[in-house]
């Protein structure tokens, strides 16, 4: 640079300056860009809400791969009758109350409820949701454009910073054509009243503090040569007081609309509760089945001089008792658990033929087994005298 | 190369906004076309953003199938659950599919208990939480009608999603000892689910 200078003078300058003005020209032009297409991913966040569409910041990944978090998706309401299948839906969670679930709706439970699922989940929602319970289908996505609501939630400071600091250059970068702009306007208004031609003779006045800012960052060792082209700083210094005042007042009202831009979307977007809920389930089981206490078996009748021997077979977990009962309920003999016979002796002054079925009750603890199946004694007794008891077969 | 002239440069000072306008709109409308024009599922393992995963060490059984129960039978399992997820959530204990409506059952009490130490294998070692440890205690039929979602569920186990989270779940059962007669042979069966979700 110092060479060219020392050679030529003006016209390889020249050249030199035309082509920072033009890299200025097409950074701010690319800055300008990324914000404007900042802002006109918030406006499709929050515009929405005006239509009464309902926008939220999706904060999980259960919905992976179609959402992702940090993404906006606005949904729309619709009446009941067109919810269908297949659809992401927005609704009220059942199991948190307060927030709201963003899962796809998979299929129709018993009495018309909606049993949504989140695509990245491996199961459906354990809770169903009521048809009434469905704010709308979501119907546009703005991708990643909630992201610092989500950093700010997690306590991710880091990124947080980043992309503080990454706006701040962007914005900062706009604006270095500024001068490139306003060239014209002074070069039109010296010959008038404009009470910014007296400070801007040269054509390079009003580039003030960003051009200044500009030319610190390409060459930081001051540069004598430089003064005499750009008298910028002077400008600044002895004429002007009205530029400073207009750079102030743009400088105050870009961080206007900045904080506009920034209030309103913390308002409108991230003030919506977050959607997409994620869950799993695990589990076991337990199944109880009760003891049934088991009736004996084999149940047998032998004659033994006048009385009966009623036998039994019994298998199962050791019985406390067992109880042999006629047709009426009567108790005829009564034997210990590890008994598998009892001694039956009718009693009665009168009795000719009488016959009597006798079954066999097992006693746990307790509970009473069924009773066994029948065998048939008969009973003969005239005052004392006769056969007695005896089987009948 | 030309000067620049103030004309190119205001031209190009609100060139950029329209077109980023437009830009905009392009990508709203790209990314809603491709969430929402499928409606079938396409799930993928590759997630990054975090999430929930919840799993025990039952493999698969029933932590009771107890049978020949009588009056007065009691018994205890254990049960650990493990939260891996990456994202803080919270943790509930719920019945599903609940056949509590016989004898059995309604002479049935459950006591569920949350601590440290023990496993599914076995119990010894198991203690109570200090505060909060005993969950449920009531018959069965009443755990199968009042916690049944993640809702109403049990516990209040809140996961940090910073590391991975155990807690171990005793349950025990006890059969009434004046269960009637009428008992016998009943069986009574739920499901213990434990869900997470993201806080």
């Amino acid at each position: 640079m110092v060479s060219i200078a020392v050679h030529g003078g003006h016209p390889p300058r020249d050249v030199l300056h035309q082509a920072v003005d033009w890299g200025r020209l097409v950074v701010a032009t690319a800055a300008r860009a990324v914000v404007a297409t900042l802002l006109g991913l918030a406006l499709w966040s929050a515009a929405p809400a005006l239509l009464g569409w309902h926008p939220t910041t999706v904060m999980t990944g259960s919905m992976q791969p179609r959402l992702a978090p940090g993404d906006v998706v606005v949904s729309r309401p619709v009446a009941p009758a067109e919810v269908r299948p297949g659809q992401v839906l927005l609704a009220d969670d059942p199991d948190q109350p307060g927030h709201l679930r963003m899962h796809r709706y998979v299929e129709t439970g018993t009495d018309g409820v909606i049993v949504t699922k989140g695509d990245a989940n491996p199961q459906a929602d354990s809770t169903p949701i009521e048809r009434s319970a469905v704010h709308g289908v979501a119907f546009l996505r703005v991708p990643s454009v909630a992201s610092p609501v989500l950093w700010i939630r997690e306590g991710r400071w880091v990124e947080v910073a980043t992309a503080a600091l990454a706006l701040s250059v962007v914005l900062l970068l706009c604006t270095v054509d500024g001068s490139l702009r306003r060239r014209g306007a002074r070069h039109r208004g010296s010959g008038g009243t404009d009470d910014r031609s007296g400070a801007d003779r040269d054509g390079h006045g009003r580039e003030a503090r960003l051009a200044s800012v500009a030319h610190r960052t390409v060459g930081a060792a001051p540069d004598p040569t430089r003064r005499s082209l750009r008298p910028a700083r002077h400008a600044r210094g002895t004429a002007g007081r009205a530029p400073v005042r207009h750079a102030a007042a743009r400088r105050a009202s870009g961080l206007a609309v900045v904080a506009l831009v920034a209030g309103g979307g913390a308002a409108l977007a991230p003030g919506q509760a977050e959607a997409a809920p994620f869950g799993v389930t695990t589990g076991t089981s337990m199944r109880i089945t009760a003891y049934t206490v088991p009736t004996v078996t084999t149940v047998s009748c032998t004659d033994a001089s006048g009385s009966v021997v009623i036998g039994w077979k019994y298998t199962g977990d050791p019985a406390r008792s067992f109880t042999l009962i006629d047709d009426t309920g009567a108790v005829l003999a009564t034997a210990d658990g590890q008994a598998t016979s009892a001694t039956v002796k009718l009693s009665g002054l009168l009795a000719l033929g009488t016959q009597r079925t006798v079954r066999v009750q097992t006693n746990a603890g307790t509970w009473t087994s069924a009773p066994s199946a029948p065998v048939t004694i008969q009973h003969t007794s005239i005052l004392g005298l006769g056969s007695g008891t005896s089987c009948v077969r | 190369m030309s000067r620049v002239s103030p004309r190119a440069a205001r031209l190009a000072a609100w060139i950029a906004v329209p077109a980023a306008l437009v830009a905009s709109g392009v990508v709203v409308s790209t990314a809603s076309y491709s969430a929402f024009s499928a409606t079938t599922t396409n799930p993928t393992s590759n997630w990054t953003a975090g999430t929930v995963a919840l799993s025990d060490d039952d493999a698969n059984t029933a932590l009771f199938t107890a049978t020949n129960l009588k009056p007065g039978s009691t018994d205890s399992k254990c049960i650990t659950v493990t939260s891996t997820g990456s994202l803080p959530s919270t943790v509930k204990l719920y019945a599903t599919s609940p056949a509590t409506s016989s004898v059995l059952a309604q002479n049935t009490t459950v006591k569920i208990e949350q601590g440290t130490g023990g496993g599914f294998a076995s119990c010894s070692g198991f203690t109570p939480a200090a505060t909060g440890g005993t969950l449920f205690e009531n018959t069965l039929p009443t755990l199968g009608t009042q916690a049944t979602n993640f809702a109403s569920g049990l516990g209040s186990w809140t996961t940090t999603g910073a590391a991975s989270e155990s807690r171990v779940y005793r349950v025990t059962y006890t059969v009434a000892a004046g269960t009637p007669n009428t008992a016998q042979g009943n069986t009574a069966s739920l499901g213990f689910t434990w869900e997470a979700q993201n806080n």
